[in-house]
């Protein structure tokens, strides 16, 4: 029974003496030894696709089609950010950072001038316009932004960037 | 001297002019193909050109049709150059009738366009850089040369030969003569070509079609820097064709897969091919793949989401699509019969107690505003839901903001685990959004939003980039924090 007892007590005292087992992830875990990943900006299209068929004019009795025949309702820009992926890196680990919009811009077909500049076309693919006349960019979800932090640090920046502040609700919404 | 005696003489002095003039264009063995300008020649028309022999190097080309040692200026090239200059002067001198314009596009064309061997002409004095006033903007003439190559292919490819006033000749020469010859232009002119090649077309098909599919491939290959330029020829013909050779797609997808648009293709083909298992093994490499940029993951992802048969779509993203591809989300959602297919997963998630994350994922892309709405006020997960409000005003147009409103004051001032509880971050983007898109001041709605932002800053819950963003956003709008 004593033999227990100093056992535990061992432990206990080696644990309090050995730095990085109290620094994890608020959760009592050692250092993860990872690094964040950086992730570059991305743009893509999305949403309907318009046909914008341009001015037509004949040469030598053929038909050509000018304004060109796709234009995505949306173009989602990704900004860079950096995730988790278990890259191993000692001494560090991923932290959360914040999250970042994912911005998603409006376009549409829109008649731009009559003839005059007709190789430019009279219906183009230009960007939609708010309701208060500026281009119409919205924000269609986030992602979230991570950084590398080492571990040592981290015991403090956690009391400081935790998800539960204010309210309790905070920025982060990774619920698993 | 009498009539007769005059006209002989006349006609002796036109016969001697042409023997010299035939003997000065005879090939000069071993001249190179470019020289410095000639300040002295004076037509009546501004040929100040300059040349890539004042560069330094001479020109790279591939395939050189004309002559390797001709003279520089040919009998008729001030004439072309004219031509092309008119007819890329257009834009200045559109003026009229609907008719009128149309008889001076059709007269500017012609003259640069018939016979072919004019427009070949007219691509290798741009290949040569014969054309080029500056390097940085296209030129008159260099906008006449890209216009009557693009113009001019499709006439002669589709043109109506029975009441034509053009001798239609095959274009194809002269296509492959350009695209060999584009490493040569300037950027300006090569951004000229994929603005036209994209916008006209005829009823029967574009500028560059399936038979310079190859072609394109191999310039690509052979000219890396200029990969973005030959990837986006080789999307517009993709794009058109019903039926890709699929050795050339397998080409693209098991080479180096750094161009996401054409992968997006390329898997696209072969799903419509119906070669879904090829396809998604192809897919799955890609994913896998340690080496694989993000942006090829995600062209990746969004083709199978949009092509391959629903289930296996359906179970392809949930495997590997991450939390914010909403490119895939709406590839998934807005395929026929997506909507409902990707409601039917996220409610099985929901009755299995699945992760919030992969439900995000499925519902980012949805547009209806009833089923969002119903995700928004249900869901047990706070990223859901503010996943669902965010795309019920940010990628919706949105008709009922105040239910939105509503949702969004309801999680000011609450706790995390309050079932109407949402990130402070994300209700602020989705106030943004709202905010964007209603008229200013005098509408209650925007009062509202106004304050819903206030509030989320005043609660002290955003992270400082959010909070900063919010600040900007009331401060355009005159409510300065």
């Amino acid at each position: 029974m004593s033999r227990i007892f100093v056992s535990t007590a061992v432990c206990a005292v080696t644990s309090l003496l050995v730095p990085g087992w109290a620094t994890a992830q608020g959760s009592g875990t050692a250092c993860p030894d990872t690094r964040a990943t950086e992730i570059e900006v991305e743009a893509s299209t999305g949403g309907l696709i318009f046909n914008c068929r341009g001015a037509s004019f004949e040469i030598d009795g053929v038909t050509i089609n000018t304004g060109g025949s796709m234009c995505p309702q949306h173009v989602i820009i990704v900004p860079a950010h950096q995730i988790c992926e278990g890259i191993p890196l000692e001494g560090h680990r991923c932290v959360f950072e914040g999250d970042v919009a994912v911005q998603v811009h409006w376009f549409e077909c829109r008649a731009e001038w009559m003839l005059l500049g007709i190789f430019g076309a009279s219906v183009r693919c230009t960007p939609s316009l708010d309701a208060n006349g500026a281009g119409k960019v919205t924000a269609g979800g986030v992602i979230e932004d991570f950084k590398t932090g080492k571990c040592p640090e981290l015991a403090s920046e956690l009391d400081e960037v935790g998800p539960d502040t204010g309210s309790g609700r905070g920025d982060s919404g990774s619920d698993g | 001297m009498n009539e007769r005696k005059r006209w002989l003489v006349w006609g002796g002095f036109v016969l001697g002019v042409v023997t010299l003039v035939g003997w000065w264009l005879q090939p000069v063995p071993g001249s190179e193909g470019v020289t410095a300008d000639q300040p002295g020649k004076s037509s009546g028309i501004d040929t100040s050109v300059s040349l890539a022999s004042e560069q330094g190097a001479a020109p790279v080309r591939v395939a050189d049709l004309a002559s390797e040692t001709g003279p520089e200026i040919l009998l008729g090239d001030e004439d072309l150059i004219a031509a092309l200059r008119a007819l890329g002067s257009l834009d200045e001198n559109t003026g009229g009738t609907v008719s009128a314009i149309e008889r001076r596009v059709d007269e500017l064309t012609m003259a640069v366009i018939s016979p072919i061997g004019r427009l070949q002409r007219a691509v290798e004095l741009l290949t040569e850089g014969r054309l080029t006033e500056d390097p940085t903007l296209t030129s008159a003439p260099e906008r006449g040369a890209v216009r009557g190559l693009v113009l001019g292919s499709l006439l002669h490819r589709h043109g109506q030969r029975s009441k034509s006033k053009l001798r239609a000749s095959s274009p194809e020469n002269v296509v492959c003569l350009a695209l060999e010859g584009a490493p040569t232009w300037t950027p300006a002119v090569r951004d000229q070509l994929l603005h036209l090649a994209n916008a006209c077309a005829t009823d029967k098909g574009r500028f560059v079609t399936g038979k310079h599919i190859r072609l394109v491939v191999e310039l690509r290959a052979l000219h890396p820097d200029l990969r973005s330029f030959y990837s986006e020829l080789l999307g517009f013909i993709m794009v058109d064709l019903p039926k890709v050779d699929q050795h050339l797609l397998l080409d693209i997808l098991q080479g180096e897969q750094e161009d996401p648009l054409l992968v997006r293709l390329a898997l696209k083909q072969l799903f419509d091919q119906g070669k879904a298992q090829l396809a998604m093994g192809l897919a799955r490499a890609l994913l896998v793949g340690e080496d694989t940029r993000n942006r090829v993951r995600v062209a990746a992802l969004s083709a199978v989401a949009g092509s391959a048969p629903m289930d296996l779509a359906l179970d392809f993203v949930t495997e590997f699509g991450r939390a914010g591809d909403l490119t895939v989300s709406m590839a998934l959602a807005h395929r026929p019969g997506g909507e409902d297919a990707v409601l039917e997963r996220y409610s099985e998630l929901v009755m299995g107690g699945a992760a919030g994350d992969t439900r995000r994922l499925l519902i980012a892309g949805v547009t209806n505003q009833s089923i969002l709405l119903g995700v928004a006020q249900t869901d047990p997960a706070a990223s859901v839901r503010s996943q669902a409000i965010m795309s019920g005003t940010g990628i919706a147009e949105v008709h009922n903001p105040e239910q939105w409103l509503d949702l969004l004051e309801q999680s000011v001032g609450v706790t995390s685990s309050d079932s109407a509880a949402l990130p402070s971050g994300r209700a602020a983007y989705a106030g943004i959004n709202i905010l964007r898109q209603t008229a200013r001041k005098s509408s209650p709605v925007f009062k509202r939003t106004v304050q819903l932002l206030e509030a989320l800053l005043d609660e002290g819950a955003l992270g400082e980039g959010t909070a900063g963003i919010v600040r900007k956003e009331l401060s355009a709008i005159g409510v300065p924090r």
